[in-house]
């Protein structure tokens, strides 16, 4: 499993981090229920403009 | 990179807006940045709280979106064969999601496992104990995360301070009424004195208590003395330059302040904060005059 990972890391564009995410638009609760409609996972990030 | 976006969907909270008070209250953020990886269901996965780079926050994402060295794995693993490690990981993992009491449940089940901690792990284990504790029963924590922010053999102990340091602060912020805001400052300011002969030559704490102390407008000789020597320490950072500044501004000496404010400057031209403090210097009476 974790060999797998490092070959995925290997693909991973650095754009992922660069501000390439798609952001979600809307609430929390919205962006919940599209995950569990699409079967898919939330990366909630809490941030600061600081 | 296609395949990756389209099994995850990424959502971001600033956690100034007033609307984002109440998600930062369930998800128990108690540190910027922090990502929490929710699974399909909603039901939380881990959480990554800092950033050690952009390198290891991916690996560590990552890990967690493919159920690598989560909250779950460690417990399969602590479940079919225990080690220390494991456990002293699940005790902090639980803490870092808000649930004190099992963590304090683990840090009991590392600590009988044999062989026991060696004195690294052992520490670590105080260090989340006094965390719990300061959760479920807050003299208790606030006694053990004493201990450990007092004692400067322990690893943990700058930690602890800023654990304890960030308890005062809410508790004064949030307090019901005048005694025990001033209560609240006053246990701050007393760890404060405490811990003042021992770090000498710790820039960042000095630098803390001066900024603290020009916060409340008190000990300010102390306060200068104290930036003055963080500001030799830290090779004139900009940011403890910034709070020499503010004690001068505090005493009334805005001169000083503006000169000092202008060193700052120098180091970080057109930094829109320094500007700001300069202009609230100039508006209290320090020259233009730069030296």
């Amino acid at each position: 499993m974790k060999r797998f990972l490092i070959g995925l890391l290997a693909l991973l564009p650095v754009a992922l981090l660069a501000g390439g995410k798609p952001w979600f638009k809307g609430s929390l609760e919205q962006a919940e229920a599209a995950a569990k409609s699409q079967n898919k996972m939330v990366v909630l990030k809490f941030y600061a403009d600081w | 990179m296609d395949r990756f976006h389209r099994n995850v969907i990424w959502y971001r909270a600033n956690v100034d807006l007033p609307d984002n008070k109440p998600l930062l209250k369930s998800y128990h953020v108690t540190g910027i940045p922090t990502t929490v990886v929710l699974d399909t269901k909603g039901e939380e996965v881990d959480r990554i709280i800092g950033y050690d780079g952009r390198s290891e926050w991916l690996k560590t994402l990552l890990g967690y979106l493919y159920g690598v060295d989560t909250l779950q794995d460690y417990l399969d693993r602590a479940s079919a064969a225990p080690t220390v490690a494991e456990e002293v990981a699940i005790a902090q993992k639980y803490l870092d999601r808000g649930e004190p009491k099992e963590s304090l449940a683990w840090v009991d089940k590392a600590r009988r496992l044999r062989p026991g901690p060696d004195e690294k792990t052992a520490q670590a284990l105080r260090f989340i104990e006094a965390q719990a504790w300061l959760a479920t029963d807050p003299p208790k924590g606030i006694e053990a995360l004493t201990a450990v922010a007092t004692d400067a053999k322990d690893p943990n102990a700058a930690d602890a301070f800023s654990t304890l340091s960030g308890h005062y602060q809410r508790e004064a912020k949030n307090a019901k009424d005048v005694a025990a805001k001033q209560k609240a400052e006053e246990s701050l300011m007393a760890l404060y004195h405490e811990l003042l002969p021992s770090h000498q030559n710790d820039a960042q704490f000095l630098n803390d208590y001066a900024w603290h102390c020009a916060e409340l407008g008190v000990e300010l000789d102390h306060a200068l003395a104290a930036a003055q020597r963080a500001a030799e320490l830290g090779k004139q950072d900009p940011g403890i330059l910034d709070t020499v500044a503010e004690v001068y501004y505090k005493m009334g000496r805005s001169d000083q302040a503006v000169l000092t404010i202008d060193r700052a400057l120098q180091q970080k031209p057109g930094d829109s904060y320094l500007e700001g403090q300069r202009a609230k210097f100039l508006k209290a009476g320090g020259s233009k005059v730069k030296h």
